[in-house]
């Protein structure tokens, strides 16, 4: 059972007289328990998917097809009701953590507060979460962690504190938009490591996002490749890495060193 | 030739590497910008009342109904018939009096900012380029010019230097100049570095050649913008520094005078509304079209969504 | 500006923060950010006051018309001996240099010349107008303060709605017109014709002054219980106070609106709504937030636009402050009071951005924490 089934995704945006497509009958599934990575290059339109299952479209884009959550339909939801999806069942880890943290808030209150907020919980008991959630992301010293500034943290760090805002309201969706783009090479593969952690332990459905298919090769259940906001191929990881079906996802794997794809 | 422009075609989608590196757009783009940029309803709003006043400071001779300097008519006349905006304390028409005075308010707006916008990004870019102690002298004398507040520093080199439109002048242009100067010398600073320039420096081209070629078409634009929202600024702190008696003499007719004896004359409205009417509406016809350029000619403003999406 | 704290380096997560802490302890300490900050901020505004006190002095001593003849008068001027023994009275023999320190030292103890039209030392008549002002002042950076943010904040939340061009083209109108100018018609609308406020001057005529403690009449008639004083005192500051406000409302309103518009472009405001915060949370906890940060260092630039106001509208509202002061100082060419009001502007315009820095400094803990 699909926990997200996309199914004829179109995204347009018109400038004036000028009509550009982002995404055209784009359709995939997301499973619980499973990490599905979204190839692509810049422009192919694999942010505006993760965005268009928040709800995040950008203001006066048009948003057609179906995205079924569990049974829900969220395309054409309204705002309010989306909100309320939003941090809870669906969340989001963005690409540059330095930047999707605010400079001057604490960060144990950017990641409690829509904890609190949407199950009421009290502050004392939210920090208190907070505390054990960051000791699962392995956030070293959770507790003084929680008082200080986004600025005292390094990028790996912060990336893992954003992973446990995801989290701790125990959603069903995780969408992770380039989560070790921003990082260091040394550092990017304790942050997959624990995604797949996070994926199996809690049962999330992951959209992974990236442009870098060796990322991909090392997590992804499945993969889906896109290019100019069409899906060109799907398939498990194994099948689409030994045999590409695709000109393009060859050519993707063929960018990697050392790589060897079959004809 | 500046080595490998990419000769972007004219109507190029703006990609990311265009917009990381200011340099390779070069001309071309604020050349396609600078029509549309009067497409903005304010713009065309704004380029319309100054097409009105050029015409009228152009021809004002022609359509002034009466001799500025004359003062044969009743003094203190509300508007009527003869004199449709009223006379002053000396008998003379304000209508007239006004028509002639903006051949003497735009022409020196424009040359001052001309003169500062000069002035000020040559001293900004020779700072940003050679940096140092060049750098440093220079810009610690922009920072002493802004710290006092515009009209104040200007009020006290115009009444150091005398009244008179000349010294007016010249204390708008030592008060302007550091504005342009940072501008030009952020934009140097970064062009600076940019690998173009890197690449020609390599290739032997001189400091003069690179900043001239490769960075000058980059900081055209920014300094245009400043420079319209500043004609704008010039005529308010001329008028205000008339309204000291810092600036033109009488009896040349001057708006910012004719406001200051209005205020003395309170119950004859008309001499002091007329006056600062024009200055608001040619003030706002500049700030129109200085925000419309900005808007077009502003990398996030124009950028279409379509482009930048992944 | 805010100086960049260097970034803790990433390194394998589990041991980072204790190696990071035993290289700490080996280094020497470093003095706390915060105070460092404050005290270059200190330096460079006394650099900057020193710097004002250069200007004015060249201005005073570069200047065209010759001060002993403005002091003289036309009859004593004519001879070279009376000539000669004024200009070693005043110092004015004596080389440049020379004459500077005793133009600084005479600063130092607050001695600003004597006004050329009334004999009276500039200081002190600046020390008696200069209260008249600051309330003008308070009155007017309220007004624009409140209105000015709120406006581009809803502006730069309804970008490209009928209510940003709006807000957009008045702003745009507000700082296209000279204050002076508003001043006149304003009074003549609101007072002349309409009646709706009282009449020039900081109170009716027929009003006594509260007693003086900090010379601002409003808040010296409230601590003196005096409610009919007050009340009359706020009526009179209401029209000075809200045409000043005008160009400062409109400088605000625009990089208020700018400044928000840039925040919201930035990767933590998606974030925020990727939560499913609600709007308003979003907007006044993520969003005013970081624009509020520059825009302080713009309430601090607006000041000085309303001080150079005030110099050319307290005259049309008999406002007895240091605007009136100077104003009738540049009218009558009167050199000592016009380089001393210059010179006290420019210092107080120093101080204010000090404030400003120091206010900055503390909002954002990236200047504030370690």
């Amino acid at each position: 059972m699909s926990m997200i089934s996309i199914r004829d995704l179109n995204l347009s945006v018109t400038a004036g007289k000028k009509t550009t497509h982002i995404l055209k009958d784009v359709s995939f599934d997301l499973e619980a328990g499973r990490i599905t990575g979204v190839a692509g290059a810049s422009g192919s339109g694999k942010t505006q998917t993760g965005l268009a299952v928040m709800g995040l479209s950008p203001a006066g884009a048009e948003l057609s097809g179906s995205i079924d959550f569990d049974g829900v339909e969220l395309v054409g939801m309204p705002a309010k009701q989306h909100n309320r999806l939003r941090g809870v069942q669906l969340s989001m880890v963005f690409q540059d953590p330095a930047s999707a943290f605010h400079p001057m808030l604490t960060v144990g209150d950017q990641i409690t507060d829509h904890l609190r907020h949407h199950q009421k919980v009290s502050k004392k008991d939210a920090l208190a979460k907070a505390v054990e959630i960051l000791g699962r992301t392995r956030v070293p010293h959770p507790k003084e962690a929680v008082k200080k500034y986004p600025h005292q943290f390094s990028g790996g760090q912060l990336q893992r504190i954003a992973f446990a805002s995801a989290i701790i309201c125990d959603p069903k969706v995780l969408i992770a938009d380039e989560p070790t783009t921003a990082l260091d090479v040394t550092v990017q593969a304790g942050i997959l490591r624990l995604l797949r952690e996070l994926c199996d332990d809690l049962d999330l459905a992951v959209l992974l996002v990236t442009h870098d298919f060796g990322v991909l090769s090392s997590v992804a259940d499945t993969i889906v490749v896109m290019k100019n906001g069409v899906v060109v191929e799907t398939g498990e990881r194994e099948a689409v890495i030994t045999a590409p079906q695709h000109e393009y996802t060859r050519s993707l794997i063929e960018s990697l060193p050392g790589a060897e794809v079959s004809p | 030739m500046s080595i490998g422009t990419p000769k972007q075609p004219a109507n190029a989608p703006i990609t990311e590497a265009a917009r990381r590196d200011p340099v390779d757009p070069g001309l071309k783009r604020w050349q396609i910008r600078f029509p549309k940029a009067l497409r903005t309803p304010l713009g065309i709003v704004g380029a319309g009342i100054l097409v009105l006043w050029l015409i009228a400071a152009i021809f004002a001779p022609l359509l002034a109904p009466f001799d500025a300097l004359a003062q044969n008519f009743p003094r203190l006349s509300a508007p009527n018939g003869e004199n449709l905006l009223g006379t002053d304390t000396l008998g003379r028409d304000v209508l007239s009096r006004i028509l002639v005075a903006a051949r003497t308010t735009l022409p020196a707006a424009v040359f001052v900012v001309i003169c500062s916008a000069l002035l000020g990004s040559v001293l900004g870019a020779i700072a940003g380029y050679f940096g140092r102690a060049v750098d440093e002298i220079i810009m610690r004398i922009a920072d002493l010019v802004f710290a006092f507040p515009t009209i104040i520093l200007a009020m006290v080199i115009a009444a150091a230097l005398g009244p008179g439109l000349k010294n007016a002048i010249i204390a708008i242009l030592l008060v302007s100049w550091p504005s342009y100067a940072r501008v030009t010398r952020s934009l140097v600073m970064t062009a600076r570095g940019s690998e173009y320039v890197i690449a020609g420096r390599l290739l032997g081209f001189s400091a003069g050649r690179s900043l001239a070629r490769e960075i000058a078409p980059n900081v055209i634009s920014p300094v245009v913008v400043l420079a319209t929202l500043d004609v704008g600024s010039a005529i308010l702190t001329m008028a205000g520094l008339s309204f000291l008696s810092l600036g033109a003499v009488p009896p040349t007719p001057d708006w910012g005078a004719m406001i200051s004896e209005g205020v003395s004359q309170f119950a004859a409205w008309w001499i002091a509304f007329f006056p600062g009417l024009c200055i608001l509406t040619i003030v706002m016809a500049f700030n129109f079209i200085g925000d419309s350029l900005r808007d077009t000619l502003d990398p996030h403003t124009a950028q279409e969504v379509g482009e930048t999406t992944s | 500006m805010a100086e960049a704290t260097t970034a803790p380096h990433d390194t394998d997560v589990a041991s980072a923060s204790g190696e990071a802490d035993a290289a700490q302890r080996v280094r020497p300490p470093k003095l706390h950010p915060l105070l460092r900050f404050i005290l270059i901020r200190i330096g460079i505004s006394l650099i900057l006051i020193w710097g004002v006190t250069v200007v004015t002095f060249l201005l005073t001593n570069l200047v065209p018309t010759d001060p002993v003849a403005a002091i003289l008068g036309d009859r004593a001027a004519a001879d070279p001996e009376i000539v000669a023994q004024t200009r070693e009275k005043l110092g004015l023999d004596q080389p440049l240099l020379v004459q500077y320190f005793t133009y600084l030292g005479n600063l130092l103890q607050g001695d600003l010349g004597v006004s050329n039209q009334t004999r009276t030392p500039v200081l002190a008549s600046i020390g008696q107008v200069f209260p008249a002002s600051i309330e003008l002042g308070i009155g007017a950076i309220l007004i624009s303060v409140i209105l000015g943010l709120l406006l581009g904040l809803l502006s730069a939340l309804k970008q490209n709605s009928l209510v940003d061009h709006a807000i957009r083209t008045l702003s745009l109108i507000g700082i296209s017109a000279p204050t002076f100018w508003i001043a006149t018609v304003a009074y003549f609308v609101f007072f002349f014709r309409l009646r709706v406020v009282p009449g020039a001057g900081r109170l009716d005529p027929w009003i006594t002054p509260p007693p003086k403690v900090t010379g601002l009449y409003t808040l010296d008639s409230l601590l003196a219980g005096q409610m009919a004083t007050f009340a009359n005192a706020l009526g009179h500051l209401i029209l000075p106070s809200c045409v000043l406000a005008l160009f400062t409302i409109g400088l605000l309103t625009r990089f208020s609106r700018s400044s928000v518009l840039d925040i919201i472009r930035l990767d933590y405001v998606t974030a925020a709504k990727a939560k499913g915060l609600p709007a308003r949370t979003v907007v006044f906890k993520y969003i005013f937030r970081g624009a509020l940060v520059p825009i302080i260092t713009v309430v601090g630039l607006a000041f000085g636009s309303l001080l150079s106001g005030a110099v050319l509208t307290e005259t049309v509202f008999a406002w007895n402050g240091l605007g009136q002061y100077a104003y009738r100082g540049a009218t009558t060419l009167d050199l000592p009071v016009i380089m001393g009001v210059g010179l006290v502007i420019g210092i107080v315009y120093i101080l204010v951005n000090f404030i400003v820095d120091l206010i900055y400094g503390f909002v954002d803990p990236r200047v504030r924490v370690r």
